[in-house]
Protein backbone atom coordinates (compact mmCIF):
# COMPACT_ATOMS: atom_id res chain seq x y z
CA UNK A 1 0.00 0.00 0.00
CA UNK A 2 1.44 3.38 -1.01
CA UNK A 3 1.54 6.51 1.14
CA UNK A 4 -1.27 7.98 -0.94
CA UNK A 5 -3.35 4.87 -0.34
CA UNK A 6 -2.76 5.09 3.39
CA UNK A 7 -3.56 8.78 3.44
CA UNK A 8 -6.81 8.14 1.61
CA UNK A 9 -7.77 5.34 3.99
CA UNK A 10 -7.13 7.60 6.99
CA UNK A 11 -9.19 10.44 5.54
CA UNK A 12 -12.06 8.07 4.79
CA UNK A 13 -11.89 6.53 8.27
CA UNK A 14 -12.06 9.97 9.93
CA UNK A 15 -15.23 11.00 8.13
CA UNK A 16 -18.02 11.96 10.56
CA UNK A 17 -20.90 9.53 10.98
CA UNK A 18 -23.50 12.06 12.03
CA UNK A 19 -24.98 15.19 10.48
CA UNK A 20 -27.46 17.80 11.67
CA UNK A 21 -30.41 18.59 9.43
CA UNK A 22 -30.96 22.31 8.87
CA UNK A 23 -34.39 22.12 10.51
CA UNK A 24 -36.37 19.91 12.85
CA UNK A 25 -37.80 17.13 10.68
CA UNK A 26 -39.96 15.61 13.41
CA UNK A 27 -43.14 17.71 12.84
CA UNK A 28 -43.29 16.63 9.19
CA UNK A 29 -42.50 13.07 10.16
CA UNK A 30 -45.20 13.04 12.84
CA UNK A 31 -47.76 14.22 10.27
CA UNK A 32 -46.59 11.62 7.77
CA UNK A 33 -46.97 8.90 10.38
CA UNK A 34 -50.43 10.15 11.25
CA UNK A 35 -51.37 10.08 7.58
CA UNK A 36 -50.21 6.47 7.43
CA UNK A 37 -52.68 5.39 10.05
CA UNK A 38 -55.78 4.44 8.15
CA UNK A 39 -57.34 3.25 11.38
CA UNK A 40 -57.05 6.74 12.86
CA UNK A 41 -57.44 9.09 9.89
CA UNK A 42 -58.43 12.00 12.10
CA UNK A 43 -54.82 12.25 13.26
CA UNK A 44 -53.85 13.30 9.76
CA UNK A 45 -56.16 16.27 9.92
CA UNK A 46 -54.04 18.16 12.40
CA UNK A 47 -53.49 21.85 11.78
CA UNK A 48 -50.36 23.01 10.04
CA UNK A 49 -48.75 22.47 6.69
CA UNK A 50 -49.23 19.21 4.90
CA UNK A 51 -46.44 16.66 5.31
CA UNK A 52 -43.69 16.59 2.78
CA UNK A 53 -43.70 13.61 0.45
CA UNK A 54 -42.30 10.41 1.91
CA UNK A 55 -40.62 9.70 -1.39
CA UNK A 56 -40.35 11.80 -4.52
CA UNK A 57 -43.55 12.05 -6.52
CA UNK A 58 -42.79 9.79 -9.39
CA UNK A 59 -44.91 8.60 -12.27
CA UNK A 60 -44.24 5.13 -10.90
CA UNK A 61 -46.37 5.84 -7.85
CA UNK A 62 -49.26 7.04 -9.93
CA UNK A 63 -48.85 4.08 -12.26
CA UNK A 64 -48.92 1.68 -9.33
CA UNK A 65 -52.13 3.20 -7.97
CA UNK A 66 -53.73 3.27 -11.40
CA UNK A 67 -52.75 -0.33 -11.97
CA UNK A 68 -54.57 -1.22 -8.76
CA UNK A 69 -57.67 0.64 -9.96
CA UNK A 70 -57.52 -0.77 -13.46
CA UNK A 71 -56.98 -4.29 -12.22
CA UNK A 72 -59.98 -3.97 -9.95
CA UNK A 73 -62.12 -2.60 -12.75
CA UNK A 74 -61.22 -5.48 -15.02
CA UNK A 75 -62.06 -7.98 -12.32
CA UNK A 76 -65.29 -6.16 -11.59
CA UNK A 77 -66.34 -6.06 -15.23
CA UNK A 78 -65.72 -9.75 -15.57
CA UNK A 79 -67.14 -11.10 -12.34
CA UNK A 80 -68.94 -8.29 -10.58
CA UNK A 81 -72.52 -8.90 -11.72
CA UNK A 82 -75.01 -6.45 -10.13
CA UNK A 83 -77.21 -9.32 -8.93
CA UNK A 84 -74.42 -10.42 -6.66
CA UNK A 85 -74.02 -7.06 -5.01
CA UNK A 86 -74.25 -7.15 -1.26
CA UNK A 87 -75.08 -10.83 -1.21
CA UNK A 88 -72.81 -12.79 1.07
CA UNK A 89 -71.59 -15.89 -0.62
CA UNK A 90 -70.07 -18.96 0.83
CA UNK A 91 -66.32 -18.92 0.40
CA UNK A 92 -65.11 -22.27 -0.87
CA UNK A 93 -62.77 -24.31 1.22
CA UNK A 94 -59.28 -25.08 0.06
CA UNK A 95 -56.00 -23.32 -0.54
CA UNK A 96 -57.56 -20.62 -2.73
CA UNK A 97 -60.34 -19.73 -0.29
CA UNK A 98 -58.70 -16.57 1.03
CA UNK A 99 -57.75 -15.33 -2.44
CA UNK A 100 -61.26 -16.05 -3.70
CA UNK A 101 -62.76 -14.08 -0.86
CA UNK A 102 -60.51 -11.10 -1.61
CA UNK A 103 -61.36 -11.32 -5.29
CA UNK A 104 -65.11 -11.39 -4.65
CA UNK A 105 -64.94 -8.48 -2.24
CA UNK A 106 -62.90 -6.54 -4.78
CA UNK A 107 -65.43 -7.30 -7.50
CA UNK A 108 -68.27 -6.10 -5.31
CA UNK A 109 -66.36 -2.92 -4.58
CA UNK A 110 -65.74 -2.17 -8.23
CA UNK A 111 -69.31 -2.99 -9.22
CA UNK A 112 -70.64 -0.63 -6.56
CA UNK A 113 -68.47 2.14 -7.96
CA UNK A 114 -69.70 1.39 -11.45
CA UNK A 115 -73.32 1.74 -10.35
CA UNK A 116 -72.46 4.97 -8.54
CA UNK A 117 -71.41 6.53 -11.81
CA UNK A 118 -74.60 5.41 -13.51
CA UNK A 119 -77.19 6.51 -11.00
CA UNK A 120 -75.92 8.92 -8.37
CA UNK A 121 -76.25 12.70 -8.34
CA UNK A 122 -73.26 15.00 -7.81
CA UNK A 123 -73.48 15.02 -4.01
CA UNK A 124 -74.02 11.28 -3.73
CA UNK A 125 -71.25 10.69 -6.20
CA UNK A 126 -68.87 12.84 -4.17
CA UNK A 127 -69.75 10.97 -1.01
CA UNK A 128 -69.34 7.69 -2.84
CA UNK A 129 -65.94 8.69 -4.15
CA UNK A 130 -64.85 9.67 -0.66
CA UNK A 131 -66.03 6.34 0.68
CA UNK A 132 -64.29 4.56 -2.19
CA UNK A 133 -61.00 6.30 -1.45
CA UNK A 134 -61.34 5.53 2.23
CA UNK A 135 -61.88 1.86 1.43
CA UNK A 136 -59.02 1.87 -1.03
CA UNK A 137 -56.78 3.45 1.58
CA UNK A 138 -57.76 0.76 4.06
CA UNK A 139 -56.99 -1.91 1.47
CA UNK A 140 -53.63 -0.32 0.70
CA UNK A 141 -52.85 -0.19 4.40
CA UNK A 142 -53.60 -3.91 4.71
CA UNK A 143 -51.30 -4.57 1.76
CA UNK A 144 -48.54 -2.73 3.59
CA UNK A 145 -49.23 -4.74 6.74
CA UNK A 146 -49.05 -7.97 4.75
CA UNK A 147 -45.89 -6.96 2.92
CA UNK A 148 -44.13 -4.35 5.07
CA UNK A 149 -40.91 -4.53 3.07
CA UNK A 150 -42.55 -4.15 -0.33
CA UNK A 151 -41.85 -0.61 -1.58
CA UNK A 152 -44.61 -0.86 -4.19
CA UNK A 153 -47.21 -1.48 -1.48
CA UNK A 154 -45.89 1.51 0.42
CA UNK A 155 -46.11 3.71 -2.64
CA UNK A 156 -49.68 2.64 -3.35
CA UNK A 157 -50.65 3.53 0.22
CA UNK A 158 -48.85 6.84 -0.06
CA UNK A 159 -50.47 7.71 -3.38
CA UNK A 160 -53.96 6.86 -2.17
CA UNK A 161 -53.37 8.79 1.04
CA UNK A 162 -52.21 11.77 -0.99
CA UNK A 163 -55.35 11.60 -3.12
CA UNK A 164 -57.49 11.60 0.03
CA UNK A 165 -55.72 14.48 1.71
CA UNK A 166 -55.75 16.52 -1.49
CA UNK A 167 -59.49 16.04 -1.72
CA UNK A 168 -59.02 15.21 -5.36
CA UNK A 169 -60.74 12.50 -7.28
CA UNK A 170 -58.51 9.83 -8.75
CA UNK A 171 -57.68 10.16 -12.39
CA UNK A 172 -59.57 7.00 -13.20
CA UNK A 173 -63.23 7.58 -13.90
CA UNK A 174 -65.50 5.32 -11.90
CA UNK B 1 -51.34 5.79 20.14
CA UNK B 2 -49.87 9.08 21.32
CA UNK B 3 -47.70 7.23 23.86
CA UNK B 4 -46.32 5.14 21.05
CA UNK B 5 -45.73 8.29 19.03
CA UNK B 6 -43.94 9.81 22.01
CA UNK B 7 -41.67 6.80 22.31
CA UNK B 8 -41.00 6.92 18.60
CA UNK B 9 -40.13 10.61 18.77
CA UNK B 10 -37.53 9.74 21.41
CA UNK B 11 -36.08 7.14 19.04
CA UNK B 12 -36.07 9.70 16.26
CA UNK B 13 -34.35 12.32 18.42
CA UNK B 14 -31.63 9.86 19.39
CA UNK B 15 -30.89 8.49 15.94
CA UNK B 16 -31.85 11.09 13.33
CA UNK B 17 -28.35 12.58 12.97
CA UNK B 18 -26.93 9.19 12.04
CA UNK B 19 -29.73 8.64 9.54
CA UNK B 20 -29.38 12.14 8.09
CA UNK B 21 -25.66 11.54 7.48
CA UNK B 22 -26.44 8.41 5.47
CA UNK B 23 -29.23 10.17 3.62
CA UNK B 24 -27.20 13.26 2.78
CA UNK B 25 -24.33 11.27 1.32
CA UNK B 26 -26.64 9.17 -0.81
CA UNK B 27 -28.91 12.00 -1.96
CA UNK B 28 -26.20 14.67 -2.30
CA UNK B 29 -28.74 17.40 -1.65
CA UNK B 30 -30.54 18.43 1.53
CA UNK B 31 -34.06 18.11 0.11
CA UNK B 32 -33.46 14.57 -1.07
CA UNK B 33 -31.80 13.76 2.24
CA UNK B 34 -34.85 14.93 4.16
CA UNK B 35 -37.05 12.72 2.01
CA UNK B 36 -34.85 9.70 2.73
CA UNK B 37 -34.90 10.46 6.46
CA UNK B 38 -38.66 10.66 6.43
CA UNK B 39 -39.01 7.53 4.34
CA UNK B 40 -36.63 5.64 6.64
CA UNK B 41 -38.43 6.62 9.83
CA UNK B 42 -41.86 5.92 8.37
CA UNK B 43 -40.62 2.46 7.39
CA UNK B 44 -39.24 2.05 10.89
CA UNK B 45 -42.58 3.13 12.36
CA UNK B 46 -44.38 0.54 10.26
CA UNK B 47 -41.96 -2.24 11.11
CA UNK B 48 -41.22 -1.41 14.73
CA UNK B 49 -43.89 -3.81 16.06
CA UNK B 50 -42.10 -6.65 14.28
CA UNK B 51 -38.64 -5.61 15.52
CA UNK B 52 -37.56 -8.73 17.35
CA UNK B 53 -34.76 -7.27 19.43
CA UNK B 54 -32.18 -9.70 18.11
CA UNK B 55 -30.10 -6.74 16.99
CA UNK B 56 -29.62 -3.37 18.62
CA UNK B 57 -32.22 -0.81 17.73
CA UNK B 58 -29.55 1.47 16.31
CA UNK B 59 -28.24 -1.31 14.07
CA UNK B 60 -31.71 -2.16 12.86
CA UNK B 61 -32.59 1.48 12.24
CA UNK B 62 -29.34 2.00 10.40
CA UNK B 63 -30.18 -0.92 8.14
CA UNK B 64 -33.65 0.50 7.45
CA UNK B 65 -32.08 3.85 6.55
CA UNK B 66 -29.58 2.27 4.18
CA UNK B 67 -32.40 0.39 2.44
CA UNK B 68 -34.41 3.60 2.08
CA UNK B 69 -31.38 5.38 0.63
CA UNK B 70 -30.60 2.56 -1.80
CA UNK B 71 -34.24 2.42 -2.92
CA UNK B 72 -34.15 6.14 -3.65
CA UNK B 73 -30.98 5.77 -5.67
CA UNK B 74 -32.58 2.97 -7.67
CA UNK B 75 -35.76 4.98 -8.24
CA UNK B 76 -33.79 7.99 -9.42
CA UNK B 77 -31.78 5.79 -11.73
CA UNK B 78 -34.91 4.44 -13.32
CA UNK B 79 -37.26 7.38 -13.38
CA UNK B 80 -35.55 10.69 -12.75
CA UNK B 81 -32.01 10.45 -14.02
CA UNK B 82 -32.93 11.54 -17.51
CA UNK B 83 -34.89 14.50 -16.19
CA UNK B 84 -32.47 15.72 -13.52
CA UNK B 85 -29.04 14.20 -14.04
CA UNK B 86 -27.05 17.09 -12.61
CA UNK B 87 -26.06 17.24 -8.97
CA UNK B 88 -25.09 20.62 -7.57
CA UNK B 89 -21.83 19.69 -5.86
CA UNK B 90 -21.26 23.24 -4.61
CA UNK B 91 -24.59 23.17 -2.78
CA UNK B 92 -23.78 19.71 -1.48
CA UNK B 93 -20.38 20.85 -0.21
CA UNK B 94 -22.03 23.79 1.54
CA UNK B 95 -24.51 21.47 3.22
CA UNK B 96 -21.76 19.07 4.27
CA UNK B 97 -19.83 21.96 5.79
CA UNK B 98 -22.90 23.12 7.69
CA UNK B 99 -24.23 19.72 8.78
CA UNK B 100 -20.87 18.09 9.51
CA UNK B 101 -18.49 20.80 10.73
CA UNK B 102 -15.69 18.28 11.23
CA UNK B 103 -16.02 16.83 7.73
CA UNK B 104 -13.23 16.81 5.16
CA UNK B 105 -15.23 18.72 2.57
CA UNK B 106 -12.79 18.06 -0.28
CA UNK B 107 -13.01 14.33 0.37
CA UNK B 108 -16.81 14.40 0.64
CA UNK B 109 -17.04 16.33 -2.60
CA UNK B 110 -14.74 13.87 -4.36
CA UNK B 111 -16.83 10.95 -3.13
CA UNK B 112 -20.01 12.68 -4.27
CA UNK B 113 -18.51 13.09 -7.74
CA UNK B 114 -17.76 9.37 -8.12
CA UNK B 115 -19.73 7.44 -10.72
CA UNK B 116 -22.89 5.76 -9.54
CA UNK B 117 -22.10 2.32 -8.18
CA UNK B 118 -18.63 3.24 -7.02
CA UNK B 119 -20.08 6.04 -4.92
CA UNK B 120 -22.62 3.83 -3.17
CA UNK B 121 -20.01 1.18 -2.49
CA UNK B 122 -17.63 3.72 -0.95
CA UNK B 123 -20.37 5.14 1.27
CA UNK B 124 -21.43 1.73 2.49
CA UNK B 125 -17.91 0.36 3.00
CA UNK B 126 -15.90 3.30 4.31
CA UNK B 127 -18.53 5.52 5.92
CA UNK B 128 -20.99 2.91 7.14
CA UNK B 129 -18.61 0.03 7.77
CA UNK B 130 -20.31 -2.70 5.76
CA UNK B 131 -18.15 -5.64 4.60
CA UNK B 132 -18.02 -6.32 0.87
CA UNK B 133 -20.18 -9.44 1.10
CA UNK B 134 -23.02 -7.55 2.78
CA UNK B 135 -22.78 -4.68 0.31
CA UNK B 136 -23.06 -7.19 -2.50
CA UNK B 137 -26.17 -8.68 -0.94
CA UNK B 138 -27.83 -5.31 -0.35
CA UNK B 139 -27.05 -3.96 -3.81
CA UNK B 140 -27.85 -7.21 -5.62
CA UNK B 141 -24.42 -7.55 -7.18
CA UNK B 142 -21.60 -10.07 -6.78
CA UNK B 143 -18.87 -9.52 -4.23
CA UNK B 144 -16.22 -9.31 -6.93
CA UNK B 145 -18.02 -6.34 -8.43
CA UNK B 146 -18.03 -4.60 -5.07
CA UNK B 147 -14.27 -5.09 -4.74
CA UNK B 148 -13.59 -3.87 -8.25
CA UNK B 149 -15.83 -0.83 -7.64
CA UNK B 150 -13.87 -0.07 -4.47
CA UNK B 151 -10.57 -0.37 -6.32
CA UNK B 152 -11.82 1.92 -9.08
CA UNK B 153 -13.19 4.39 -6.54
CA UNK B 154 -9.87 4.57 -4.68
CA UNK B 155 -8.04 5.33 -7.91
CA UNK B 156 -10.50 8.08 -8.81
CA UNK B 157 -10.39 9.57 -5.32
CA UNK B 158 -6.60 9.66 -5.29
CA UNK B 159 -6.63 11.45 -8.63
CA UNK B 160 -9.28 13.93 -7.47
CA UNK B 161 -7.49 14.70 -4.21
CA UNK B 162 -3.96 14.88 -5.61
Amino acid sequence: MSDRDRELEVRLARAPREADPARDLWPDLARAIAAEQATAPEMAAADGPRPRPLVPRLPLQVAAALALFAGGILVGQRWGEPSRMGTPERVPDGPLAAATEVQRAGSAYVSALSRLDESAGPLEREQGVDAALSTLQGAAWELVRLRPDDPQAGRILYTVSEARTDGEEPTVRF
Amino acid sequence: MHDRRGEFEAIYREHHRRVYAIALRFARDPDGAEEIVQDAFVRAWRSLPSFNGNSRLSTWLHSVAVNAALDRVRMRSRAEARLDPEVDLDRYADEIGRAMPAADVDLERAVAALPEGAREVVILHYFEGYPCAEIAERMGIVEGTVKSQLHRARQLLKEALA
